[in-house]
């Protein structure tokens, strides 16, 4: 009953006029930069940052959010239209989703697409605001010891997920650390690592990182010759995309299953919007009633996976209010830009912030229904969207990089350190160093050092307190398994080979 | 298409495991391990130790790796990038904003005039009302501009 006085609360902040043209703003432009191929949500969500600098914390917040979620809703265009998914969770839309568009129903897919990103981003907030105070309740039982272990659960989980190689992951990871140590130490406000200059002293700056790492270093890449996508020449209209009763019957199954699924993944530190939108898919192709057909270019598969990436993305909304924990690396950019803000996402961010917090959670009610009337009614212009080519693309982008570090520090030194952050994250990218975790580690890295040291005063220097308290005990052993897996993995293969071996002879 | 060759398999692991010698040689030696309690080198010497032990087994496994190709396309948007920001000090944000736009599609896309210039003038119009006039940031004018001012 409470949860849902402060959630009318929460309507209330986020229906003045200002908050809703925010949102509002915040969804088409996701929605269109989402859609561009090649830019992805990470990349989206870092150039439009700066344009959120102009509100106040709740509006720049409740803006940043709607640009977030509706990029979940733009990734899947260009993966049906043309084959080339615009981001990591719409890679398992293409898989139905595009031989839907060349059977010569691009229309029904984009709202199949639509449609179940609705239902999974409802699904997903409804139990946000219900899981959310739970799991701050939860998380305010925590001590600097039990922090310290989830943080680093958190940080390694998505280091050994990401990429072919997890020792790629945990470099990326510990450079993240790394970096986030130069400036003033948060314990004692000393100096550490700053060489000398005045511009290291203050710490490496968010913004212009995010847009160098995520946005300039995609510019980069954007001069590789690129995989050519299947050609555009259909025509889309509203009328022809609207799906009758049968076919909005066969979506509701998979749309709904996957909503749950997904948000349990985006609650999970370290899952997030891939890992939801692969296991919807995994998932449906296992259980759904046509489960043969997958792959084929049928609604069921494109439902299956929309719904699990927006729900998982609404779901790491839970982890990251109550937590303070982001489940994606676009989730670090979000905790970053509260962190700007002044908010200190955790456990008391419920209690001493409930007109953010719950006009947070309501926005994004809000924006979900916005993000689906634009969605729905841009469906006709997407193919001129999806025409603008590459060539325009990278000035363009390179000036909006340049533009957005610059703004956010009022110095060259931000876009120096743009400029510097783009050329080493091209270069972690085409060596396959995934760089998501890198940035999720840096923006995690000052809570987990503060809980960290703390934990060692309170037990003197031991390091065993970890294991004498029992939620940060099983947290150490899950991170420990988590390490060793792969070992654990090669060794389970190499017995099965050395079995099948003497089996053969 | 112009390539480059570089083994980044092996340089980048090389990069962070010298960072993170660095990094404990100066927490040791500068910022102290434990003075009643950790003290500000503790954490970044342990975070530099595990890093270049780890950059050790991404060295090792580098180097039995293909390195990736690199074309020489991809580092002109940084040079640009590098150059623009140059140009602006000297002519102020803006000017060298629509520069670098026209330059890249005039010189580099090959594009005409009559599609490049619309173009350059239409988001150099965007950028400026958005940074300058909505977001209000003071960008640099140019030497030349606040010499003629005075």
């Amino acid at each position: 009953m409470e949860t849902i006085t402060l959630l009318l609360q929460g309507f209330g902040t986020a229906l003045t006029i200002q908050n809703f043209l925010a949102a509002a703003a915040g969804a088409f432009l996701g929605l269109i930069v989402g859609a561009m191929p090649g830019i992805g949500s990470l990349a989206g969500v870092a150039l439009l940052l700066p344009l959120t600098f102009k509100f106040n914390p709740v509006t720049g917040i409740i803006m940043l959010s709607a640009i977030y979620y509706a990029n979940m809703y733009g990734g899947s265009y260009s993966s049906i239209l043309i084959n080339i998914p615009g981001d990591g969770p719409a890679v398992m839309t293409a898989i139905d989703g595009h031989p839907m568009a060349k059977k010569g129903e691009p229309g029904k897919a984009l709202f199949t697409s639509n449609l179940s990103s609705f239902i999974g981003g409802t699904i997903g907030i409804i139990i946000l605001t219900i899981t959310g105070p739970a799991l701050a309740r939860l998380g305010l039982k925590f001590g600097p010891v039990e922090m310290a272990a989830l943080l680093m659960v958190a940080m390694t989980s998505l280091g050994w997920l990401l990429g072919d190689n997890p020792t790629k992951g945990v470099v990326s990871t510990l450079l993240g650390v790394m970096l986030a140590t130069i400036g003033f130490d948060i314990v004692v406000g000393t100096p550490r690592y700053d060489f000398g200059s005045l511009h290291l002293l203050g710490g490496i700056s968010f913004i212009p990182l995010v847009i160098g790492m995520f946005g300039f270093s995609q510019v980069m890449e954007m001069m590789e010759p690129r995989k050519q996508g299947d050609s555009v020449d259909m025509k889309l209209t509203l009328k022809d995309s609207i799906l009758n009763k049968s076919e909005t019957r066969r979506l509701l199954g998979p749309a709904i299953r996957s909503s749950f699924l997904g948000t349990i993944i985006g609650i999970l530190p370290g899952a997030g919007a891939t890992t939801g939108s692969f296991l919807g898919y995994i998932t449906e192709k296992k259980i759904g009633k046509n489960k043969d057909k997958m792959g084929t270019g049928i609604l069921e598969g494109v439902a299956a996976a929309e719904a699990a990436n927006n729900s998982a993305a609404a779901g790491a909304f839970a982890p990251l209010l109550s937590l303070g924990i982001p489940g994606s690396g676009t989730g670090a950019v979000l905790l970053g830009g509260l962190l700007m803000y002044g908010l200190t996402p955790g456990p008391r961010l419920f209690q001493n912030e409930p007109e953010f917090t719950w006009g947070l959670i309501a926005s994004l009610y809000v924006a979900n229904v916005i993000t689906l009337i634009v969605a729905l009614s841009i469906i006709p212009f997407l193919i001129k969207i999806l025409k603008v080519p590459v060539k325009i693309m990278v000035p363009i982008i390179t000036a909006v990089c340049i533009m957005g570090a610059y703004s956010a520090s009022n110095s060259l030194y931000g876009v120096m350190l743009m400029l510097t952050s783009g050329f080493a994250g091209f270069h972690l990218k085409k060596n396959n160093y995934p760089i998501a975790p890198l940035l999720l580690a840096f923006v995690l890295a000052p809570t987990l050092e503060r809980d960290f040291r703390r934990s060692f005063i309170i037990s003197d220097g031991s390091p065993w307190i970890f294991f004498q308290r029992p939620i940060a005990c099983g947290l150490i052993i899950f991170l420990l398994l988590t390490i060793l897996s792969p070992v654990i993995r090669k060794g389970i293969e190499a017995v099965k080979k050395s079995r099948t071996g003497t089996t053969a002879q | 298409m112009k390539t480059l060759k570089a083994n980044t398999r092996v340089i980048i692991p090389s990069i962070t495991f010298i960072l993170g010698i660095i990094w404990v040689v100066y927490g040791l030696n500068n910022y102290g391990w434990w003075e009643n309690g950790p003290g500000s080198g503790f954490f970044p010497s342990i975070i530099g130790i595990l890093i270049s032990g780890i950059s050790v087994i991404a060295f090792l496994e580098g180097r039995k790796m293909e390195p990736p190709q690199y074309i020489k396309a991809s580092y002109y948007p940084f040079l640009a990038a590098f150059a623009t920001v140059g140009m602006a000090m000297i002519i102020g944000f803006f000017p060298a904003m629509f520069l670098f736009l026209q330059g890249w599609l005039k010189l580099y896309e090959k594009f005409s005039w009559k599609k490049s210039l619309p173009i350059s003038i239409i988001t150099t119009a965007i950028l400026y009302g958005v940074f300058a006039m909505w977001l209000m940031v003071p960008f640099p004018a140019g030497f030349i501009y606040n010499a003629i001012r005075g």
